[in-house]
């Protein structure tokens, strides 16, 4: 069974440069280790996030065998929930592993972070590009 | 036993007999307007989805205050579907791009609901942050 490594880290801007002449954004909500609420998930099992030379970084694992996938790291873009806030809690990253491209749309709902993934295919290989959504609990560290 | 690349066990698939070339997705469930459920909205009131050939075509109308009321159009950057072998379209991703502010549109079906994500950013230097909400349009 042949599996593929994220080719790079990609998307995401620092967050004092991300959104240039707004609020800067406090990640801390964010920040840590979110695994999923089903072990039996086929999809993402575990979403690191951190903060890392003025950025945000997140590093998620797909469920592959015998172990994860890790998909490395990609910055991501922060979010606050209204234009008045300065608490993060959502943020935008972006995987472009060559055969397949990934949106990761994160947001925190009563404590657990839900995450939607937008698969774009680009090798031919017949599958259809497709959505899901799944939820995580954050893990005590 | 050949399988297409893939980092998530949920994207494995055999390509003994080669893969086929046909994986465009059907978008008439998502087409129409669609009115936020919330009519006290504040963000996108409306959504009109349409389709332009084989492409979908995205207008979002927003309430208005500090945000332009119309948005203009854009096309969906990609449709999604539910699964890898989907042949409906549940879901597009959109950007919108005007003088005070960009905005990028997460847009999928659930339950008969169009449940729309959008990530903005404002460029209007006032200070204010950018910020992901989330609604939920029905037809």
């Amino acid at each position: 069974m042949e599996s593929a490594k994220a080719s790079r880290i990609s998307g995401g801007r620092r967050i004092l440069d991300s959104h240039p002449g707004g609020a800067a954004i406090d990640p801390q909500p964010l920040v840590g280790t979110w695994m999923n609420t089903n072990t039996g998930s086929r999809g993402i099992t575990k979403v690191s996030v951190s903060t890392k030379d003025g950025g945000v970084v997140v590093r998620a694992f797909g469920a592959c065998e015998p172990s994860p996938c890790d998909w490395g790291e990609s910055y991501a873009d922060v979010f606050a929930d209204d234009p008045d806030s300065i608490e993060g809690n959502a943020f935008n990253a972006f995987y472009d592993f060559g055969f397949m491209e990934t949106r990761l749309q994160a947001h925190i709902r009563q404590g657990l972070l839900v995450v939607a993934k937008f698969d774009r295919f680009k090798d031919n290989s017949g599958r259809a590009n497709y959505f899901s959504k799944e939820f995580f609990f954050h893990a005590a560290e | 036993m050949p399988h297409a690349k893939h980092v998530k066990a949920e994207d494995e698939v055999d390509l003994t007999n080669g893969g086929a070339d046909d994986h465009r997705l059907d978008p008439a469930a998502m087409l129409g307007t669609w009115l936020n459920t919330n009519a006290t909205s504040r963000g996108i009131t409306r959504v009109v989805l349409e389709a332009r050939g084989e492409k979908v075509v995205m207008h979002p109308y927003v309430a208005g205050g500090s945000l332009p009321a119309d948005w203009g159009e854009a096309e969906a950057e990609s449709l999604y579907g539910s699964n890898i072998t989907a042949k409906q379209a549940i879901g597009m991703v959109a950007h919108f791009k005007l003088e005070t502010m960009e905005a990028e549109i997460q847009a999928n079906l659930n339950q008969g609901l169009l449940v729309v994500g959008s990530f903005t950013t404002l460029l209007d230097g006032s200070g204010r942050s950018c910020y992901f909400s989330r609604e939920f349009f029905h037809q």
